[in-house]
């Protein structure tokens, strides 16, 4: 009886999976079906051996993007800040990272820049292909945000040669505050430089005739609106009801009206 | 109950002794919440989970964090049932059965988000600070509470409690847990009223020489001990409501209050300080839940001094 038809018990395989040697751990996984090396691969609830488990077939594409997204996430979490985790990000699907994404550098509500800097750091170890592909996923309203304070435009000229699409971030017009607002800015215009001229437009507030902090709160709010839009889409299709507004909701205690059960009721 | 739908919350288990288990225990019981209905809550209370994990955890792989998450929402959601239904067990299953389970979670997070708010303030707050002048002089703040109470406090941050009863002063705390019934948010509640209440006494005290004790008060493992028992030597002996305790003041002191036969606190003293002060907190129109606290304040110091600690730390 072959592997792909043998009765799989996912949580016994895995540990006999990751005590064998790698040449024969990687036999085993690849003798199974894909969906029982899903089924070993969600069971698995560490996420260091879940990465382990991915790594056995030469490519984990498929894998990863039929896996759960916050169980990809999970794995990814654990490689955040060592540039690793750029082995892994290429697997995803544009429609996974942004799922990723909306969920990873929000945090109730508000965006988490420490965590929106950890990402931006594993992007920029990846191919400039990659990055291209994931920096067309995300919303740029949310980097001018990140950015706002710490990138500045100097001199009349600035605003004319982003304009134009002729200046990038090492241009002496524009003036970084910190070392990591000058890598995020470089990786952006070396993954896609028309990308990058978007964001600047974006973070100067070119072309529009409003105050430019005003402008880039209701940029990020508009961008929040977006993503919490499509968390709802998502929530609904998983067969989540509640939702992040309502888990935020204060109650007045002093007022509380809850529904009771009619059919005990009428039993009293 | 185990939930399995969302990967997040996958194998977690509701605690058995918490309100929300009797619940489903007990309609199970009088044949109201049946298998299916019970799975129904189960996947619902796991959806709610998955969605405050993907909310409020900020890194994943974090399973101490993931199971902190999942032990909070579990509990909060309990309480909010336990005070939404008054701690009847069948209103309670009338009330599971007709409401969305996030009403639950909502009560039981806006029971505990006003507990940890106070909480929070007297962590930050609740201190004497040197008056502007003294700025240059690089003294350090005396807090009201001690190093067990600090615990105590930033322990509730985390949604975790360490005490099992309210106590005038906190000497030791447990290992820290998450608050699962309401009659651990009334324990808290308690708790943080004696401390406001401490906090209400010191600021109403005679402070102006606080800052020129020697030792600082701010280095004493309970400053406002230290500061109480020097208050009441110094108005035991020499009837001025003075705050430093000269070498000789504590042994003297001693020799009033405890009787060296019995090892008890002799009650005229005891009496006499006890009046003075509560005279004082009428003076300042401080409320009665203020001066009831003191009085017991008062009370719990002065057996500390038949502890030996009190003596070495003065020394």
């Amino acid at each position: 009886m072959s592997n792909s038809n043998k009765l799989v018990i996912p949580q016994s395989e895995v540990n006999k999976l990751l005590s064998l040697p790698t040449r024969e751990a990687e036999q085993l996984f690849q003798s199974y079906e894909k969906d029982q090396q899903l089924d070993i691969i969600r069971a698995t609830r560490n996420p260091k051996q879940r990465e382990e488990l991915y790594y056995l077939v030469p490519d984990c594409t498929e894998l990863i993007q039929e896996s759960p997204t916050e169980d990809v996430l999970q794995v990814l979490d654990t490689l955040l800040g060592t540039g690793l985790a750029c082995g892994l990000l290429p697997c995803l699907s544009n429609e996974q990272f942004e799922e990723i994404i909306d969920i990873a550098i929000w945090n109730e509500g508000e965006i988490d820049e420490k965590s929106l800097n950890l990402w931006l750091y594993e992007l920029s170890e990846c191919d400039r292909e990659d990055l291209s592909r994931f920096m067309g996923q995300m919303d740029m309203r949310v980097f001018a945000a990140l950015l706002k304070d710490r990138v500045k435009l100097k001199g009349a000229l600035g605003a004319m040669l982003i304009e134009e699409g002729i200046i990038d971030p090492n241009s002496p017009s524009i003036e970084c505050k910190d070392e990591k607002a000058k890598a995020i800015l470089n990786a952006i215009w070396e993954a896609d430089g028309e990308l990058c001229t978007l964001l600047m437009r974006e973070l100067f507030v070119i072309d529009k005739e409003a105050d430019v902090d005003k402008e880039l709160v209701t940029a990020l709010e508009k961008a929040r609106a977006e993503r919490d839009e499509r968390i709802k889409k998502r929530d609904k299709k998983a067969g989540i009801k509640v939702t992040e507004t309502e888990i935020q909701q204060k109650v007045d205690l002093d007022s509380i009206e809850l529904a009771e059960d009619e059919e005990d009721n009428a039993d009293e | 109950m185990q939930t399995s739908k969302f990967s997040l919350v996958t194998n977690a288990t509701l605690d058995g002794k918490s309100f929300l288990a009797h619940t489903l225990a007990h309609g199970d019981d009088i044949g109201k919440i049946n298998p299916e209905k019970a799975e129904i809550f189960s996947d619902d209370i796991a959806a709610l989970t998955h969605k405050l994990i993907t909310m409020k955890v900020v890194d994943l792989s974090d399973e101490s964090a993931l199971r902190a998450q999942i032990q909070i929402s579990f509990a909060l959601t309990s309480i909010g049932l336990e005070y939404g239904s008054n701690g009847n067990l069948d209103k309670a299953v009338r009330v599971l059965l007709a409401n969305p389970i996030v009403k639950f979670y909502q009560i039981g997070n806006t029971l505990t988000d006003k507990l940890l708010q106070r909480a929070n303030h007297i962590l930050e707050n609740a201190c004497i600070e040197p008056d502007e002048a003294l700025t240059h002089l690089d003294i350090d703040n005396i807090h009201i509470y001690n190093h067990t109470e600090a615990k105590f406090l930033d322990a509730l941050s985390s949604y975790n409690t360490t005490i099992s009863n309210a106590q005038i002063i906190l000497k030791d705390s447990q290992a820290p847990r998450t608050f699962t019934n309401l009659s651990d948010m009334e324990i808290i509640r308690q708790q943080l009223d004696y401390l406001e209440s401490r906090w209400l006494y010191v600021q109403a005290l005679p402070l102006d020489q606080v800052f020129s004790v020697d030792p600082p008060f701010s280095i004493a493992i309970d400053p406002i001990q230290t500061l109480t028992l020097s208050l009441m030597a110094n108005l035991a002996l020499y009837y001025e409501p003075d705050l430093q305790l000269e070498p000789d003041t504590l042994s003297e002191f001693h020799n009033i209050i405890i009787d060296e036969n019995s090892q008890q606190i002799r009650q005229e003293p005891r009496l006499r300080l006890l009046n003075w002060i509560d005279s004082y907190l009428e003076q300042d129109n401080q409320p009665d839940t203020v001066k009831q606290y003191t009085g017991a304040y008062w009370n719990a110091c002065l057996q500390e001094l038949i502890n030996s600690d009190f003596r070495l730390e003065i020394k």
